[in-house]
């Protein structure tokens, strides 16, 4: 029982660390209609340039997170201006064939500045744990999960009570309803991408110093969200979330028990079942692409 | 005269928005009905229900003596059922010639093997709906653009090849969805000639429209929706002189223009 | 109406039709003679990779550039035939050209019972549905050691060889051979797509990618020439899949590596997705590059990436689409005087 409980936490902290990035993903895919598949590129760029940070410049953790996450949240909203702001309603191919480009660009050209090799981050809270009521806590990984909680609880709280958040939900339902709250769309869509593609840099900065960094980090993880964003439903954020703490668990628990293979398949074979059994995904509204 | 088309009970809910309410509905076998009401009516719902382009929520719809409620849109081009669409649909890549090749049910007929190789009788098949479909194509006057893309054709020339692309399927009743909305007098007048001498050849129609003087001029019957109710129904002439007709058209602007200002 | 007024503005953009025939005539006599012209076995090499290339990329501008569904499930299903030819020839002592055969017939299949639910939903899911089945077929490569050796891998694959009756048995272990195998190949199922996209089927396939509703209300069932279109393509990817690793000699799973599917969509986009010899030539160049481009393999990734970039934002359809477009203009200036 122990044994599974411990799953179960480990599980959660997973679960958050896709939430980060499928909350990101489901942002942009409802206010641009595109599958960001450059998005596990920006999560590679903000552990990259975290792992720059604390171990060459020998900045703190703490400042270097911050650091990262607006940096990888201004490189997207350039991506937003120069590239994604050009396309139209409909254009959904085009904007698959257009990340994909970018994220070539971003993985390989990481890869050749930096190596392609993978590289640890050491921190001060690296190699400490915690003993929280007889169960064992990893402390880098409860500063990731605690990270990410509060950015998806503050991400909550701008889209339910600003009125670029308001805004930005309204865009998402409909179009022209963004025009009754006054705001440019372009404006609206500029800063839903920012932040989605800043969460996702986040994701990668505050997992840096967990898992190693390279530059083909992204796309494994981006598939997996993927995945996740079809089960929660595509676009919907309740969605990702839940989808994303479910996947989590159920692929520790599957890893604990079975194997580590399983494990891997677990989000793509539940996402097959999803499909067949609510095409909508289960929260979805079906929105039709 | 029977009834070609018929929707019992027909409902359509999108989420609150009840598009379409208990609409019982009836098209009579070799007529032209008009389907009229104000924007938002319900109009266009009510023939996504019937062509299979929507589920209805509840409510049956029989053509031609079969059951068809829920059954795909595909599915009814080849019993005679065909629709155009509000805002005309073409291939527009493709050449007006292959618009109607594409829609002639025919060669479909055949197997993927002597399609591929063009066997003599996919052959012979090609050439006759090539035949065929210029026929069409001079009945609607667009003959000479046979071998155009459709997409550099005007709004109005789309509808025309929309049309010609429902008579090549043969059909028993064609469905128009504001046939004449968006069109210049000249491809009016074409159009509604085209109709008139189509229903004289034994075609049904069953026609959305907002063009009062149309409705009035060739519709034998008239079935008038507001806000997804059947309001009325009737000869023109009387539904014309029906004071509910006149309030639903004049209340509704009133009324979108109280929304309008509200949003304001 | 005269006769003469070409019926179908559908037929292959770039070149004129007339010329069309005698192009592609002359170049395969080209490809036929090269071998004994330029025998350099590194040439030869570069062109086999070429050929696989273009039947992995026909494939993929059948149920992309015809279809108009975005699939990244051709590089699980050229995998997917990679590994079925390395089990039935070591395995299952099935002889390499019916392995390669049933390769193709094994991973159209899969293409099939997977067109369905990836359909289901929308387009959006359709990619990512697509995409999973790579992932989960690499993963099971890598993991389900018992059958597919896992990591390492199955090497000491044969290869396919010519029996031609007097002269000999020619083994396609010598890559001079190989090349006239893999040409023949590429021939056979290319055309057999050729003939596909300019039958009647293919203007249907075209209609149902220019506008679905309107091909439903003519009777059209959408889903059912998509999910066709998609098996017929497993198919090519299959076969390419087979033919490759009988080349190369040993399968493992870095068949599924990203880089053959990032190659492939860019050899598509950049010929133009729905042009069909646009593409073909465009396997051909995208394979030649980098023999010609010597650079880290990462800068050149580098700018692949921004070929796609630049390609999505200027040129949406290729080269091929440009040459369409002159031919509306052409016929918008026709009509106005
Ligand atoms: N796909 C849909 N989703 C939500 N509401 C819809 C949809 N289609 C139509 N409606 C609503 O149903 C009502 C009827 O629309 P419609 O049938 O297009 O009217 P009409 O053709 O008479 O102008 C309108 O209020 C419209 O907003
Ligand atoms: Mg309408």
């Amino acid at each position: 029982m122990e044994f599974f409980i411990q799953l179960v936490i480990n599980g959660l902290m997973l679960g958050m660390v896709y939430a980060l990035i499928a909350i990101g993903l489901s942002l942009i895919f409802g206010v641009l209609e595109i599958v960001n598949f450059a998005h596990g590129h920006f999560y590679m760029l903000g552990a990259t340039v975290l792992a720059a940070l604390v171990t060459s410049a020998g900045i703190g953790f703490f400042p270097s997170l911050v650091i990262a996450t607006v940096a990888v949240g201004v490189v997207g909203y350039l991506v937003y201006v120069v590239l994604l702001r050009h396309f139209r309603e409909g254009e959904f191919d085009r904007g698959i064939i257009l990340t994909i480009g970018i994220g070539m660009v971003l993985q390989n050209g990481v890869a050749y500045l930096f190596g392609s090799s993978s590289r640890m981050v050491d921190t001060s809270l690296s190699f400490v744990s915690w003993d929280v009521a007889g169960f064992f806590v990893d402390a880098q990984r409860t500063v990731a999960v605690l990270v990410g909680a509060v950015a998806i609880a503050a991400l909550y709280a701008v889209l339910t009570f600003t009125r670029i958040g308001k805004a930005m939900r309204a865009f998402a339902q409909n179009r022209e309803a963004a025009f009754i709250v006054g705001i440019r769309p372009a404006v609206i869509a500029g800063i839903a991408v920012a932040i989605g593609i800043a969460l996702a840099g986040l994701a990668g900065a505050a997992l840096a110093p967990v898992f190693a960094v390279h530059p083909a980090m992204g796309a494994p993880i981006l598939f997996k969200v993927f995945a996740i964003i079809i089960i929660g439903g595509l676009g919907s954020l309740p969605g990702a979330l839940v989808a994303s703490l479910l996947i989590g668990v159920t692929e520790s628990v599957v890893g604990g028990y079975s194997s580590v293979a399983l494990q891997d398949a677990v989000a793509f074979m539940l996402m097959i079942v999803v499909l067949l059994a609510f095409p909508a995904g289960l929260f979805g509204k079906g929105i039709r692409v | 005269m029977t009834a070609i088309l018929t929707t019992h009970g027909l409902c359509k809910n999108y989420r609150g928005i009840k598009a379409v309410q208990d609409a019982d509905l009836s098209v009579a076998r070799g007529g032209i009905t008009g389907l009229i009401g104000p924007n938002g009516s319900g109009k266009s719902t009510t023939i996504d229900c019937i062509t299979g382009f929507t589920r209805p929520s509840s409510g049956k719809v029989s053509y031609d003596g079969q059951d068809i409620t829920g059954s795909p849109s595909y599915g009814l081009a080849g019993i005679g059922l065909v629709r155009t669409f509000q805002n005309v649909r073409v291939y527009e890549r493709l050449s007006v010639m292959d618009n109607l090749i594409v829609a002639s049910q025919s060669l479909r007929a055949h197997g993927w093997l002597p399609l591929m190789l063009r066997s003599t009788a996919v052959k012979a098949d090609e050439k006759a709906i090539m035949q065929e479909a210029l026929s069409f194509l001079e009945l609607v006057g667009m003959a000479h653009y046979a071998g155009a893309p459709a997409g550099i054709l005007s709004y109005g020339q789309r509808k025309l090849v929309a049309l010609a692309a429902c008579l090549i399927t043969h059909p028993k009743l064609i469905v128009l969805d504001e046939p004449l909305a968006g069109v210049n007098p000249t491809i009016i007048r074409k159009i509604s000639g085209l109709i008139e001498t189509l229903n004289e050849q034994g075609l049904t129609f069953l026609i959305v429209e907002h063009n009062v003087d149309f409705i009035m001029r060739h519709c034998d019957h008239v079935i008038v929706m507001e806000q997804g109710k059947k309001l009325t129904e009737g000869k023109p002439e009387d539904v014309r002189r029906d004071e509910r007709v006149l309030e639903a058209y004049l209340g509704k602007r009133v009324g979108l223009e109280t929304k309008g200002t509200a949003y304001a | 109406m005269s006769v003469s007024t070409p019926f179908s503005t559908s037929s292959d953009a770039g070149v004129q039709p007339r010329l069309t025939w005698p192009l592609v005539v002359l170049s395969l006599a080209g490809l036929i003679l090269l071998p004994s012209i330029w025998p350099s076995s590194y040439v030869v090499n570069v062109l086999i990779l070429a050929f696989i290339f273009a039947i992995l990329a026909t494939g993929l501008n059948l149920i992309f550039g015809y279809t108009g569904l975005l699939s990244f499930g051709q590089v699980g299903f050229f995998g997917l035939g990679a590994y079925l030819y390395a089990l039935l020839t070591m395995d299952g002592g099935v002889s390499p050209w019916l392995s390669i055969l049933l390769a193709g017939i094994g991973s159209g299949f899969v293409a099939l019972l997977l067109g369905y639910p990836a359909l289901r939903v929308s387009r959006a899911s359709f990619v990512i549905v697509t995409l999973s089945v790579t992932l989960l077929a690499a993963l099971l490569a890598r993991n389900w050691v018992e059958i597919t050796r896992g990591p390492m891998g199955i090497p000491r694959l044969p290869a396919p060889s010519i029996d031609l009756l007097g002269l000999g048995t020619f083994s396609g272990h010598d890559p001079h051979v190989f090349y006239y195998i893999a040409l023949a190949i590429a021939v056979a199922s290319i055309g057999a797509i050729y003939l596909l996209v300019n039958s009647p089927i293919g203007r249907v396939l075209r209609a149902i990618n220019l506008d679905e509703p309107l091909a439903a209300s003519q009777g059209i069932s959408p889903k059912k020439y998509q999910i066709a279109a998609f098996a017929v393509a497993g198919i090519l990817s299959g076969i390419a899949g087979s033919l490759h690793v009988s080349h190369l000699g040993i399968v493992d799973p870095s068949i599924f590596d990203p880089y053959y599917s990032e190659m492939l969509l860019i050899i598509v986009i950049v010929g133009g997705p729905g042009s069909f010899w646009m593409v073909v030539v465009s396997s051909l160049v995208f394979m030649a590059i980098p023999e010609l481009l010597r650079m880290a393999p990462e800068l050149r990734m580098v700018l692949f990436g921004m070929v796609l970039v630049l390609a999505a934002m200027l040129f949406p359809t290729g080269v091929g689409g440009y040459f369409e477009q002159r031919k509306l203009a052409m016929w918008r200036r026709s009509l106005r005087s």
